[in-house]
């Protein structure tokens, strides 16, 4: 990284895949070859990506650190930056800031049950974590995937999904909103709080969850339900930002920038927040 | 002296609180640094309204702002005026964002606004054709009192349009560089109400958020022809500007214009039209037929 | 001790040794910190210039980098801070400065920032006048406080005292003969406003939800004066402008009461006026509290001279604590 501030570092595009009508992913590598040799981050942190003209943005970082030499980020269409995103070509330039932010446990959760609830492209930020899990399986008891969009075209990572519902060693569940189902869906067909609760995993489990605020919002319900521990629900939240580093001011949850503080939180501690996200 | 007119106007806040004609009522009331709003729902707080000649503020933006715009979704709202002020709700009534039913006005009676520098009587007063508000609710004041206030009401504007034009030019720029963009004179102003200012939008991004120079004049000249055929005068903007701006001087600029070539003065009708929602058959330019 | 005179004519010399220097001149019916040519502009017959020390610390805009899409390359903005005396703020403003320094030079250090606070020497003249807006005693500071000055003139008997504050204060003053008094000052003005925090922190950290926000925030308009006019408001926004090619990527102030401030395509996690001011006492009074152990308002009552509608920060800080 550049050592003044908020100047980005120069990244290539080189691929690009579309995942739905709306999000696509970018591999992009950074073009300073000593930066990118040194690179290295943690599950669950973001980094801003620039489009120069446009501005910048706040990705996670939607690739798991042991895949090195490019990261992956996973864009929606909602804005001005994004939408400059989603006019870029393999090749193009863009600015890179990062990682920044906080990390999911993981070491501590080795040795349980880990359940992954993810909403639309909210599994973005929960795809390093699952890779991460995956790479260490033997390390954890059984692992559930639940992941739901409203139709069958929302859903992202179709390659990941193979490859996860090919394995054994996953309990993977996919499901669609009611109406969101082609003839060829052999998914469950109902929002993800119903199907978590239907699948209802053990509740001595680390519930590890991302996706639009009002499905968050019910997961926590579910899983409260469930009789999970909140010290058990683990989610990273998605707030305006700009710098990344907790001085522009405006990704506050009570005392909490959700930048430096977070984006991951639990939501043990979430409960502590005001009710400002 | 006695304020006859004050002690009337706090009679009659607390019978219209009293027999629930108004839910709130916003009027004038003392700050530490001067004349500040003040909403009054308990009949007993009638007493802390104020009306003096140093009533300066125009109340009406209120109506288009939190909290009064929720409140008159379903009460009815009392609200102070004078009768410059009357001319920003006009406004506000003919761009249908309030619905005259649901304002009580209580008009004041005005022998003009003092200038807080103690420089006399308010440029925007002289030639005050509404010192009696006609058309509010009611009246409170006595025009048997009044005094005429002569002179001309845009001597500021006129003193800088007599500038040269490089003159023109480097006052606009020099004092324009001042500006930080707080956007206090939009936030003060009764008639920017958008929900969006064209400030922040950002597909496509109209005007440069940073507060130089060019993103300056750009903000001020853009806000000064969307509020064309619809300023009030009534010197809110330039009030609430922290450095000094003579913001107002552009938006009367073109009140003056129009009011010279059409003969239009915003709001000076409550079922008038707006002055770019109206043409007549017998226009002289012959591109709008 | 010093008149008045002598200091400024040595302000020419410090000129002459490659400082810019930064000092209250009138420009209109304003009192304004500016960069000075000639000292003997500089008027100090104020109560508090309208901007602030933050204007060259932490400025309104300022350029991060410059890019060339044509040819892909960034650069950094380019760096014009010098060696900088500011010559003739007030207490609360340099004390502001100790604040900000806390927040932008802490475990992430904001290069730009950093850069011009270590170029800068605040040289404070004490205040020997209050008016009715001041408050600076009520958070914990005062007319003769040293807080965040390198140098301060104490006011005594019609001339100035020099006091060295900090070790860069100390290295300036010999670098061009600046000698340090030891006699004593004038008393303190008085200040006739006063708030008691007693409580309040204790009652924010409790009472987020509370009808009084509401109308403790009837009469703000949402604009940004008491934000930009405030010595320790420091949120910013990034911003590109840019033409076809080229461009410039800009950090600009930005302000809690502004709705856009948060709002996402997708989301706006703060709505409402009342919740926007809410943020603006939280963060002051309470979250900076929390992340740095100081609250952020010096007392310098620049939001209370200048709000335009007369929303008055004492008074409601009042009215949060009070019963009922």
């Amino acid at each position: 990284m550049h050592n003044e501030t908020f100047v980005p570092t120069l990244a290539t595009i080189e691929d690009i895949r579309q995942e739905t009508p709306d999000i696509r992913s970018l591999r992009i590598v950074l073009d300073d070859e000593g930066f990118r040799q040194n690179f290295t981050f943690k599950h669950g942190q973001f980094c801003l990506i620039s489009v120069f003209g446009a501005g910048e943005a706040v990705f996670c970082l939607a690739s798991p650190p042991l895949w090195k030499d490019f990261v992956e980020i996973t864009v929606k269409e909602v804005g001005k930056v994004t939408s400059a995103i989603h006019d870029l070509e393999v090749g193009d330039k863009v600015g890179f800031r990062g990682p920044y932010g906080n990390s999911f446990p993981f070491e501590e959760n080795f040795g349980r049950n880990i359940v992954f609830v993810g909403g639309g492209i909210g599994i973005a930020p929960l795809r390093p974590l699952i890779w991460q899990t995956l790479a260490e399986r033997h390390k954890f008891k059984d692992v559930y995937i639940i992941y739901g969009a409203r139709s069958v075209s929302d859903l992202v990572y179709k390659e990941d999904l193979r490859k996860w519902a090919s394995r054994d060693d996953i309990k993977l569940t996919t499901t669609v909103d009611p109406g969101g189902e082609d003839e060829a869906w052999q998914g469950e067909v109902g929002l993800v709080p119903q199907i978590l609760e239907k699948v209802s995993p053990p509740t001595d489990s680390v519930l590890v969850t991302c996706g639009p605020l009002v499905m968050m919002k019910f997961v926590f319900l579910s899983a409260r339900k469930l009789g999970f521990d909140p010290n058990d629900v683990i989610t990273t939240l998605e707030m305006k930002m700009k710098c990344g580093v907790g001085t522009c001011g405006r990704c506050n949850i009570g005392n909490k920038y959700v930048c430096r503080d977070g984006p991951v939180f639990r939501l043990a501690e979430m409960e502590k927040l005001p009710n400002e996200f | 002296m006695k304020n006859e007119q004050e002690a009337q106007l706090r009679r009659r806040v607390r019978e219209l609180l009293n027999r629930g004609t108004v839910e709130v009522l916003l009027g004038y009331g003392r700050g530490l640094t001067g004349v500040r709003p003040l909403f009054v729902r308990d009949p007993a707080n009638a007493e802390k309204l104020i009306w003096n000649e140093h009533c300066n503020l125009n109340l009406a933006g209120y109506l288009v702002r939190e909290p009064l715009k929720q409140v008159m979704a379903g009460a009815r709202i009392g609200l102070i005026v004078k009768g410059c002020d009357f001319r920003a709700v006009n406004v506000l009534i003919q761009e249908h964002q309030v619905e005259r039913q649901n304002i009580y006005l209580i008009g004041m009676v005005c022998n003009g606004i003092e200038s807080d520098s103690g420089s006399g009587i308010l440029i925007k007063c002289r030639g005050c054709n509404v010192q009696v508000p006609e058309g509010t609710d009611e009246v409170i004041g006595n025009p048997q009192e009044l005094r005429q206030i002569d002179g001309d009401p845009f001597e500021d504007v006129r003193a800088i349009m007599e500038m040269s034009l490089p003159e023109r030019w480097s006052f606009w720029t020099s004092t324009l560089s001042r500006c930080i963009k707080c956007y206090a004179c939009r936030q003060a102003c009764p008639l920017c109400y958008c929900e969006e200012c064209i400030t922040e939008k950002s597909r496509p991004q109209w005007i440069e958020k940073a507060p130089t120079l060019s993103g300056n004049l750009a903000y001020h000249f853009i806000r000064t022809m969307h509020l064309a055929g619809r300023c009030v005068a009534c010197g809110e903007c330039s009030r609430a500007c922290p450095v000094d701006i003579p913001v107002d001087v552009l938006t009367r600029f073109v009140a003056l214009t129009i009011k010279e070539r059409f003969d239009y003065v915003a709001g000076d009708e409550p079922d008038g039209k707006p002055f770019l929602a109206s043409y007549c058959e017998d226009d002289p330019d012959d591109f709008i037929k | 001790m010093k008149q008045l005179q002598e200091i400024l004519s040595a302000i020419g010399s410090w000129q002459a040794k490659g400082y810019q220097v930064i000092a209250p001149v009138r420009r209109d019916n304003l009192i304004l910190l500016a960069r000075i040519e000639d000292p003997s502009l500089i008027n100090l017959d104020h109560i508090l210039t309208v901007n602030t020390l933050k204007d060259f610390m932490l400025p309104r805009c300022e350029t991060i980098l410059r890019f060339d899409l044509e040819k892909a390359c960034v650069e950094p903005g380019i760096d014009d801070s010098l060696p900088t005396i500011i010559f003739g703020s007030r207490p609360c403003d340099a004390a502001a400065l100790s604040i900000l320094d806390s927040i932008l030079i802490g475990d992430v250090v904001d290069s730009r920032y950093a850069k011009r606070r270590g170029q800068t020497v605040v040289l404070t003249v004490a205040c020997s006048r209050v008016d009715g807006a001041c408050f600076c005693k009520s958070m914990g500071y005062g007319p003769h406080d040293p807080t965040g000055s390198d140098i301060i003139l104490l006011p005594s008997q019609g001339g100035y005292l020099v006091r060295l504050i900090s070790e860069k204060g100390r290295q300036f003053a010999s670098d061009v003969g600046l000698e340090p008094d030891d006699a004593e000052a004038d008393p303190e003005p008085e200040l006739s406003r006063r708030v008691s925090t007693d409580g309040l922190k204790a009652w924010l950290d409790s009472n987020f939800e509370d009808p009084k926000w509401q109308v403790i925030s009837e009469n703000c308009v949402s604009c940004g004066t008491c934000y930009y006019l405030c010595p320790t408001c420091h949120c910013f926004d990034i911003a590109d402008e840019a033409g076809i090619s080229r461009g410039v990527r800009l950090r600009i102030w930005d302000c809690c009461s502004f709705s856009s401030f948060t709002k996402m395509a997708s989301h706006q996690p703060r709505v409402g006026k009342y919740a926007r001011y809410r943020q603006r006492v939280m963060h002051k009074f309470k979250y900076t509290v929390d992340n740095i152990g100081k609250v952020a308002c010096v007392g310098d009552g620049r939001c209370i001279r200048y709000c335009p509608y007369g929303v008055d920060i004492t008074e409601i800080l009042k009215a949060l604590v009070s019963g009922g």
